[in-house]
């Protein structure tokens, strides 16, 4: 089991689908973050099992990988100071309240 | 080398922390909780990277994700109102979110399930092979992202730092 591809793919479907569930269904900010974080690593997963598993060549797609682990750092590192911003100008992390730039 | 079963149980292992961390990080209320339940579900991943031939990538995963991310996730929840952090959405939100969510599952899962995939293993990639790369045909985007690390360090500490406003 842990020799076939679509082990790996199951739990990558079902990461990427919690992450899904999580962006969608909460309120505080920072949940939404740590939901996206779920869904690039069900990517990163699925990029290092096809490497591993098909013809294609592993060491790109570990390399791929590796770009998408340090571009979800400053992701998250950008992110997080966006909402300490935002908090310390509304006193709330609800993403209901970012109404700001509403149209 | 491992035997068979020994190695199909440490995999079972780290497949099931991936997953129950990964229920938990979705669903307990308290946010805090939430980042600690990330935490292990990028152990777990990182585990699996491991039997994936990916040692190096493993490493990182510990480093970057665990020692970096986590942690920085942990200082914005203490940094802002622990208290609002129990508020979710309503019933009907959470129910429409876990049917998107569960349909995708279902639907990828069953096309997985049901595509044969060829059985060949391509060759071990060593850290020394990973590293030519890097400086070989990734070279201009390794740059890029060294400079994007570079300009969002620089943009979040403009975008956070105190500022004396007189």
């Amino acid at each position: 089991m842990s020799q076939s591809l679509p082990a790996y793919l199951l739990l990558s479907a079902f990461l990427f689908g919690a992450g899904i569930f999580g962006v969608l269904s909460r309120k505080n900010i920072i949940a939404v973050l740590i939901s996206l974080e779920l869904i690039l690593n069900a990517a990163n997963l699925n990029f290092v099992a096809f490497g591993h598993f098909t013809q294609a060549d592993a060491a790109r797609s570990q390399i791929i990988a590796m770009f998408v682990i340090a571009t979800a750092a400053g992701e998250i590192c950008v992110a997080l100071s966006v909402v300490i911003l935002f908090f310390r100008k509304t006193r709330s992390v609800l993403i209901d309240d970012a109404r700001e730039l509403k149209g | 080398m491992i035997p068979h079963i020994v190695r199909e149980t440490v995999f079972l292992y780290f497949a099931a922390l991936t997953v129950a961390g990964a229920v938990l990080t979705v669903s307990l209320n308290r946010v805090l909780h939430n980042a600690i339940a990330l935490a292990v579900t990028l152990f777990g991943i990182a585990g699996l990277y491991v039997f994936l031939g990916a040692e190096y990538l493993a490493v990182i995963q510990l480093i970057v994700y665990i020692g970096a991310i986590a942690i920085v996730i942990v200082f914005a929840i203490m940094l802002t109102d622990p208290a609002q952090t129990a508020l979710r959405s309503g019933t009907r939100k959470t129910l429409a979110s876990l049917i998107a969510a569960g349909a995708w599952v279902f639907l990828v899962g069953a096309s997985v399930l049901n595509t044969p995939w060829s059985r060949q293993a391509s060759p071990e990639v060593s850290v020394q092979e990973l590293g030519t790369h890097l400086l070989g045909w990734a070279a201009l985007p390794f740059e890029i992202v060294s400079l994007i690390l570079l300009v969002t360090i620089l943009g979040a500490l403009l975008a956070s730092g105190e500022r004396n406003e007189s």
